[in-house]
């Protein structure tokens, strides 16, 4: 009597019970121990409810009377939907994974195929992915892609450019191609192919990468060893600036924040990276960057004064090309020639900081900086006023240190410097 | 002083340094527990593999298995959100047409507007009454039930 209500009783409420039947059958399965692997997947539930009436009269009823929180749900088959992470014809070609194996693995043309980062054979044969991983990823996949060409479609509704990025940035964000290639390349040396920063989705990353460490390593040293408010009041950081010596006298090396350097390193002019993550207008924008030393003894008034390094203006970057090195500008951009740390004896750590800042866009579309040699004092140079009166906006910054070594005297004789003093303690 | 301590490594050693004591703790030899070394034995190899010892294991993924399993992760966390905010409108529909049906009762009718607000201190849900279920139960009727 009984086992013939649980048949009846499925019958009549057939399709309500359709998934609560194959959580039984999940269920009694578990319970074998040689079957255990298989509820993992959502694929092996699917079976018709005929062939398991049989186990379902089995059980008994308390699991019956288990309220069904589970249940399994086919998502929607998205094969109507558009298969936009796939198709590069209006997309660029950087949202893709250049190599075709591991491409071919990750959506797994072929089945079985073994991780191609994984080098050794050995390590290859002895490393087993997650099981149902490729089939649960499919489906993800789908649902992400089918989420994506919402905002594809909502893109071409839009004019507004910041708004047109952020949708472009949603809508490729969870493209796992576009996380691989962002999160196993170099992003400050990327190759454009790869990791181009003019697609705003890898601005978008580049800029949470940048925040989530070299950003706040670099306000940290800023403010420590004071050169805010030392050089300029304060610094709202929207672009990464990186600093590198790679002449043959230098380190080829990206210098950290706050790092000695020895004379010689710095003998020659530095190359320095800016890296923009906002969107900014880059036919027009140009740069200004000065270096600056706040630590020069200033005797007269028992106190210091800052001296202009280098000062370079109206330089054009792009979201890719921002390297700033002699190739990029000529005489006409350079404000004050590179005049390299040579601290005096006995003087003490030296701060060089490197300041980068957005010249003001004009309406008539004459957007270089006239600066005048008045303004110019490399002796004793008030950056707060310089910054004031040619409206500059400091965008990023970076700083290194100094002190005298025994290269200094080797330093000031190439650029035809006079011997720098020796400070000694004075008893007062 | 120091090659005292180190002749004598088992014991608690107290020193006389001018007048203060000094202790100096070194390695402990003697067992803590007063059980035999064959049920302390017993005791460690069930510790080590007690469930409090298992940490949950490192997924050693592949990169490629990695950007596979944090797709998976973001796909099932933007479904989950999407069936919260389902939820939670229809829980806000549902909370507004309450509202417009009982205003509306006021109008209509402030004497059953008031019945139906009485307060109800003290008045417990039945415990007589049958639980909702999906499926008949085991024993469909007590026949020796008395309240």
């Amino acid at each position: 009597m009984r086992i013939l209500v649980y048949i009846m009783v499925p019958l009549f409420k057939s399709i309500y019970c359709r998934c609560r039947l194959k959580i039984v059958w999940a269920q009694t399965e578990r319970k074998d121990p040689t079957k255990q692997d298989n509820h993992n997947s959502i694929m092996r539930y699917s079976y018709t409810i005929s062939q398991r009436l049989d186990i379902v009269t089995k059980v008994t009823s308390k699991t019956m009377l288990r309220r069904s929180i589970h249940t399994t749900r086919i998502l929607k088959n998205s094969n109507a939907a558009p298969h936009i992470w796939s198709d590069f014809s209006k997309r660029p070609s950087s949202l893709s994974i250049q190599s075709p194996k591991v491409k071919n693995y990750l959506f797994q043309e072929k089945p079985y195929l073994d991780p191609p980062s994984i080098k050794r054979r050995s390590n290859r044969i002895k490393y087993s992915s997650p099981e149902h991983m490729d089939e649960i990823f499919k489906m993800s996949y789908d649902f992400l892609e089918q989420r994506a060409s919402k905002f594809y479609d909502l893109v071409n509704k839009t004019k507004n450019p910041s708004k047109r990025d952020t949708l472009l940035t949603k809508a490729e964000i969870n493209n796992p191609e576009v996380q691989y290639n962002f999160q196993f390349n170099d992003k400050l040396d990327n190759i454009k192919s790869i990791i181009d920063y003019d697609v705003p989705v890898y601005r978008h990353l580049g800029k949470q990468h940048w925040e989530s460490y070299g950003q706040m390593l670099l306000m940290q040293r800023l403010e420590t060893l004071a050169a805010i408010p030392d050089t300029l009041p304060t610094l709202v950081p929207r672009a990464e600036v990186n600093i590198k010596f790679p002449f043959s006298t230098g380190v080829n090396k990206w210098i950290e924040p706050g790092e000695f350097l020895s004379s010689n390193v710095t003998s020659m002019c530095p190359v320095l990276k800016v890296q923009e993550y906002d969107h900014v207008d880059v036919e027009r924008q140009l740069y200004t960057i000065l270096v600056v030393n706040p630590d020069v003894p200033d005797l007269n008034n028992d106190s210091f004064k800052t001296a202009l390094c280098y000062g370079l203006a109206n330089i054009k970057l792009s979201y890719n090309d921002n390297l700033i090195d002699p190739r990029k500008f000529n005489s006409s951009n350079i404000l004050a020639d590179y005049l390299p740390p040579v601290p005096e004896k006995n003087a003490g750590k030296q701060r060089f900081v490197a300041w980068v800042f957005r010249q003001p866009l004009s309406e008539d579309g004459q957007n270089s900086l006239e600066v005048s040699q008045e303004d110019i004092n490399r002796d004793e140079f008030d950056i707060r006023q310089f910054t004031k009166k040619y409206n500059l906006d400091p965008i990023g910054a970076h700083i290194w240190r100094s002190e005298w070594d025994v290269n200094v005297a080797v330093v000031r004789e190439k650029y035809g410097l006079p011997p720098g003093r020796v400070f000694s303690r004075v008893r007062r | 002083m120091l090659g005292q301590t180190f002749k004598k490594p088992c014991r608690t050693v107290v020193e006389r340094v001018s007048g203060t004591t000094v202790f100096v703790r070194n390695k402990r030899t003697k067992s803590k527990s007063a059980m035999s070394p064959l049920a302390q034995r017993v005791v460690t190899q069930l510790s080590v593999i007690s469930a409090s010892r298992k940490q949950p294991k490192l997924l050693k993924l592949s990169r490629e298995d990695l950007i596979k399993h944090q797709t998976i992760e973001k796909c099932w966390s933007i479904y989950q959100q999407q069936q919260r905010e389902r939820r939670n409108t229809q829980l806000e529909l549902q909370y507004k047409s309450m509202q417009g049906a009982m205003s509306l009762l006021q109008e209509l009718s402030p004497r059953l507007f008031e019945a139906a607000n009485a307060p109800e201190k003290g008045k417990r849900f039945p415990m007589e009454m049958k639980v909702p279920t999906d499926f008949p139960p085991d024993t469909p009727w007590h026949y020796h039930f008395r309240k």
